[in-house]
């Protein structure tokens, strides 16, 4: 019998152990992607995913059974990559939201070292993309990991994040406005299909 | 005309979240208007593009042991390769400037042969040790918080690591016999090939032998 995630922590929080171990199998490998997208690397990508079950099984206490446990996890996650970018750069984030979005493409590129102009031999579309996404704002790069390759909606995702539903879309819009402009820049420009469906 | 109100709208419709009253009201937009669709099309491509970006990690290792499968394998295979070598009898030695390499043709003890499999067995030995140490010094007690159930919850945590990394070094282990297995395999029938090629030769030479010795008999009659 498959238990649903908060049965699992009502589970755990009543002495069972090993709910907590079905919790991390379940999650492990979304949070290991998750967080390889935001940060570009596999280890640190290791390292934050282990932290982050760490911290949730020390929190898992007090974890407010309204909220969903997945969005819960994904908090910590992002949390910890905001802290490990943050460490890395060394100054401190500015709200894309108070800039104007031609100002707000230019500050806060915390990712990875990858720039598009490294990859633009490699004639990988992976590779290419990786290092689009790598110049994305941070805040933008988080939604559009959340959102294309976590399948959260965009509730799930306000809720993540703290933020309201608008702003997850906002986000959502200049990163792809954004990623459109650096894939063609890189020659990834693909004829648009006649009648595309939207979904 | 101003597009920006229909850009919630538009990740919507694109994400599949739109209810039916949303849809409507971006489909009549979109048929209006050629930069929407445009957009919408330019939007579609990367959303394509995104899913070539693939994430294939391996498995979160739950301690942290830089270099344990290098080490492990590469152990493997010096081990794997010294018992092919003895078992096939074969030795190696570099001697002078020339490489020379023997099949079975030795003796079985020679010293040689002798000494290099006391290396290897020391070698090996230190291996071991140096994979269990490292396991011991990743998995030391976690320092005291201060909270006797934090305290106990890390503990806990700490087991469930360390019955984890129990298991994947089982695996590990399981995994590295049946790569010396195939690897004593391998080096046996290198050394039946080989053990062939110096029969053909030798016959090869042996031939050659008589026919030099009969054109050497016919030239002096």
């Amino acid at each position: 019998m498959v238990h649903t995630d908060e049965e699992l922590v009502t589970a755990f929080r009543g002495g069972d152990i090993s709910a907590f171990d079905t919790l991390v199998q379940r999650w492990e490998r979304k949070i290991q992607g998750a967080v390889y997208r935001i940060m570009g690397s596999g280890e640190d990508a290791r390292d934050l995913a282990q932290e982050t079950f760490l911290r949730a099984y020390r929190g898992l206490g007090s974890f407010k059974s309204e909220a969903r446990f997945s969005s819960w996890l994904y908090q910590i996650a992002l949390n910890l990559c905001r802290d490990r970018l943050r460490q890395r750069r060394g100054k401190t984030l500015v709200s894309i939201e108070d800039l104007d979005p031609a100002t707000a493409a230019r500050v806060d590129r915390s990712g990875p070292t990858v720039t598009a102009h490294d990859m633009v031999e490699a004639k990988d579309l992976g590779r290419i993309v990786a290092a689009a996404m790598s110049d994305l704002p941070e805040e933008q790069r988080e939604v559009i990991v959340l959102k294309e390759y976590e399948g959260l909606t965009f509730q799930e995702i306000a809720d993540t994040l703290g933020v309201p539903v608008s702003t997850v879309k906002t986000r959502l819009y200049r990163g792809l406005v954004q990623m459109r402009e650096r894939l063609e820049r890189q020659g990834m420009h693909r004829p648009a299909p006649a009648a595309a469906p939207l979904s | 005309m101003d597009c920006s109100q229909f850009q919630d709208d538009m990740m919507d419709v694109l994400y599949g979240e739109a209810d039916a009253e949303t849809s409507a009201r971006f489909e009549a937009h979109r048929h209006e208007c050629a930069d929407c669709r445009d957009e919408v099309s330019g939007f579609q491509r990367v959303r394509r593009d995104m899913q070539a970006w693939r994430f294939d990690m391996p498995r979160a290792r739950r301690h942290y042991l830089p270099g344990l499968r290098g080490l492990a394998a590469a152990a493997a295979i010096v081990i794997a390769f010294a018992g092919g070598l003895t078992i096939a009898r074969t030795e190696v030695r570099y001697r002078e400037g020339e490489l020379v390499v023997r099949f079975g043709g030795g003796p079985a003890h020679s010293p040689e042969t002798s000494e290099m499999a006391q290396r290897l067995a020391r070698l090996e030995a230190q291996q071991r040790q140096q994979t269990e140490a490292l396991r011991t010094t990743a998995l030391q007690p976690v320092a005291s918080t201060g909270d006797a159930n934090q305290d106990a919850l890390l503990r806990q945590v700490q087991r469930m690591l360390q019955q984890s990394e129990a298991r994947q070094y089982q695996r590990l282990q399981a995994g590295l016999s049946d790569l010396a297995a195939e690897h004593q395999r391998d080096l046996m029938m290198i050394n039946t090939s080989f053990s062939q090629l110096q029969l053909e030769t030798a016959s090869d030479i042996e031939r050659l032998g008589t026919a030099t010795s009969n054109v050497l008999r016919i030239n002096g009659k």
